[in-house]
């Protein structure tokens, strides 16, 4: 939708922003508990123990989305390092499409594993215990750059840009900006460089060689 | 079947027809029950049946896309929705498979793993009810264009429709059992108070026939039903009857008894008038020789022979006839007191007398009783005999009773006049035909507890035999009989 102009600007994974870098404008970042980065958790049924990827070979496995970077190009950039795919480590995987939806398919048993958003994961924890308290954190992943607020790149003369660009970096400072930004359990939103995201398009890139 | 008739008339009616009551009131009970059971499950299976291929209809329409594309997050996303929106149909595990039976999604995934393989449907029908486990299991194919693509099962909790099963079932039960015993306690007060008149009757008939005709009192009459009213009051009237006849026997009874001895006496007269004369003679001898000792001495044995066989008679029929004496038991006396009353009847008639009398002194029975019946039998017997025939009379003890025999060579007992001595009821007829001696004699051997058997006599007559059991005490026995 950004890229056919149907949309001014949108909160998208790192993963497709840097798939599509050239056509998108890095607006703002989040910040989450002090840094503009989250991390991706591998998560399990609870009481599993597990405590890497490799104890998870043979599960089925649950995805959030194949354009996500959490909930996918994380673990496969993973296993690609060991020249695996997911249809070979994992005895099946399938995606849910949502963050929670993974944190739903471990918790009922659905899947025994899943690739989940570590951000969404946590504010799940204090919206809904008992879902997560049914899982539990195989491990969680390097450090990513937080998924951005971009802009389509033809827009960028426009006035609407800059004007969102300013409000978002602006949300901190006012009530009601604080108030979003509390019920999103973010810190603010600031200017990073599109250099923040450069470790998922390595990732990118290693699963590409792979297949 | 009927059951035997001494266990039929063995229960009174106050407790068969409440029993009857209760036999019917449990098989309507079971028949009802069984037939609001039965409807109410075929009710519940198919409202049921209702709910599970409504849950069915919409699983499968939402199922067919991602079963295709064998979608195992969608399908349990699905399934998992419809478990709330299904609620009511209370589904426990709703699982689905594909063509070949591999589980493509579960709503309970622990127990039903993707890719494990769904036990084929087994069942003609489309669902399952099983009681024991409390579930209902339904199975639907999921077809496209007419080929199969997968498969919907279900497993229905029916836990509260088998609760409320049973909840129906005690209520039954109880209901029932509360209807039966208020029936079986209406059943009983209604013909206990229907039979009370009946065993008012029963207790007076039963009183008349031991004896005692009592009329029902005015009072209980008069609380009847009319019906009963009117039965009471025949009673009474039969009863009254009653008393009369028997007040009226007695009395004929007692001038059967003073016509016997009048004729008694006449015989009597006859013999004492024999050796009156020859007393006088002997007076008149003594009158004219008396001076002669030898002649005097005679004449004075003469008078002396004749006074004690006078005064044998009169003693005897002294001892008969007089009844204000105090009681006694029977000895040899009272048997030659018999032999000297009969002795007259024997001699104008010729007949030859076999008497014989094997019996210890002093029995213990009723002598007035004995010495009555059996002079009235021997006297009887004495009128049947043909003149110069022979009559037998026997007396001994056989056991702990004392047996007499009287045997004759008339003609025999007609069969009327012998039920008169053996049997319980007497026709008139029969008093009629043999007057009231026999009838008199029954009642004397009746009351003192014995019993007269009727048979053939050796000299072609009739045998006699009265039985009479020996008491403790003859002055109560004898108290009865009086």
């Amino acid at each position: 939708m950004l890229i056919g102009s149907q949309a001014d600007g949108a909160w998208l994974c790192g993963f497709p922003y840097v798939q599509h870098r050239a056509q998108l404008e890095l607006l703002a970042v989040p910040v989450w508990r002090g840094q503009p980065l989250y991390q991706s958790y591998l998560i399990s049924t609870a009481g599993r123990g597990a405590t890497s990827l490799d104890q998870l070979r043979g599960d089925i496995h649950a995805f959030s989305d194949p354009d996500s970077n959490s909930g996918y190009l994380v673990t496969a950039a993973e296993l690609a390092r060991s020249e695996e795919r997911p249809d070979q480590f994992f005895k099946q995987s399938f995606f849910t499409y949502s963050h929670f939806n993974v944190v739903r398919a471990v918790a009922s048993g659905l899947a025994q594993s899943g690739s989940v958003d570590g951000y969404v994961y946590e504010v799940l924890k204090e919206t809904n215990p008992e879902l997560t308290g049914a899982t539990e954190i195989v491990r969680p992943s390097e450090w990513f750059g937080f998924p951005p607020i971009v802009a389509p790149t033809s827009a960028l003369a426009g006035e609407k840009s800059a004007v969102l660009r300013q409000a978002l970096l602006d949300m901190h400072t006012s009530p009601a900006g604080r108030l979003v930004l509390d019920m999103l359990r973010l810190d603010k939103f600031e200017s990073e460089p599109p250099a923040l995201f450069a470790s998922i398009e390595d990732n990118w890139d290693r699963v590409r060689e792979l297949s | 079947m009927k059951p035997p008739l001494s266990l039929r008339s063995g229960i009174p009616l106050t407790v068969r027809v409440p029993l009857v009551v209760v036999l019917l009131m449990v098989v309507i009970s079971i028949g009802v029950s069984q037939l609001v059971l039965w409807r109410l499950v075929e009710t519940q299976e198919r409202q049921l049946g209702d709910l599970a291929n409504a849950y069915l209809d919409g699983l499968e329409s939402s199922l067919v896309d991602p079963v295709l594309r064998r979608d195992s997050w969608e399908v349990f996303d699905i399934l998992d929705r419809a478990r709330a929106v299904y609620a009511a149909v209370r589904p426990i595990e709703t699982t689905v498979a594909d063509a070949n039976g591999l589980v493509l999604a579960s709503s309970e995934p622990r127990s039903a793993p993707i890719g494990s393989t769904l036990p084929p449907s087994t069942a003609s029908r489309t669902m399952i009810v099983s009681e024991r486990d409390g579930v209902a299991i339904a199975d639907r194919s999921l077809m496209v264009e007419g080929r199969q693509i997968g498969r919907i099962n279900t497993r229905i909790d029916i836990s509260p429709m088998l609760a409320e099963r049973a909840e129906v079932t005690w209520y039954l039960v109880i209901s029932n059992a509360v209807l039966t015993i208020a029936l079986t306690a209406l059943g009983w007060f209604t013909v206990r108070r229907m039979v009370a008149p009946m065993n008012v009757l029963l207790r007076h008939v039963s009183a008349a026939a031991d004896g005692s005709v009592e009329p029902i009192p005015e009072t209980q009459i008069r609380s009847q039903s009319p019906e009963w009213s009117r039965l009471f009051q025949r009673y009474n009237r039969m009863a009254n009857a009653l008393s009369e006849r028997e007040l009226l026997l007695g009395r004929v009874a007692e001038e059967e008894r003073l016509a016997g001895l009048g004729k008694l006496a006449s015989s009597v007269a006859h013999e004492i008038n024999n050796p009156l004369g020859g007393i006088l003679n002997a007076v008149d001898t003594i009158r004219v020789h008396g001076d002669n000792p030898k002649v005097r001495a005679g004449a004075v044995e003469l008078v002396d022979r004749g006074l004690r066989g006078m005064r044998d008679i009169v003693r005897s029929i002294l001892n008969s006839y007089k009844e204000d004496r105090p009681a006694r038991g029977l000895t040899h006396a009272d048997f030659d007191d018999l032999l000297t009353l009969i002795t007259p009847e024997v001699r104008r008639k010729q007949i030859a007398l076999e008497w014989t009398i094997d019996i210890p002194e002093g029995m213990t029975v009723s002598a007035l009783g004995i010495r009555q019946a059996a002079l009235n039998l021997l006297l009887n017997a004495c009128k049947a005999t043909p003149r110069g025939s022979k009559l037998g009379f026997s007396a001994g003890i056989v056991g702990r009773a004392l047996e007499l025999e009287i045997s004759d060579a008339g003609p025999g007992l007609a069969t009327d006049v012998a039920e008169i001595l053996t049997g319980d009821e007497v026709s008139a007829q029969g008093v009629a035909t043999s007057g009231l001696g026999l009838w008199v004699t029954r009642r004397i051997v009746k009351d003192l507890g014995g019993s007269v058997v009727v048979g053939k006599s050796k000299h072609g007559g009739a045998k006699l035999r009265v039985i009479v059991p020996l008491v403790e005490s003859v002055s109560r026995e004898v108290a009865d009989v009086a």
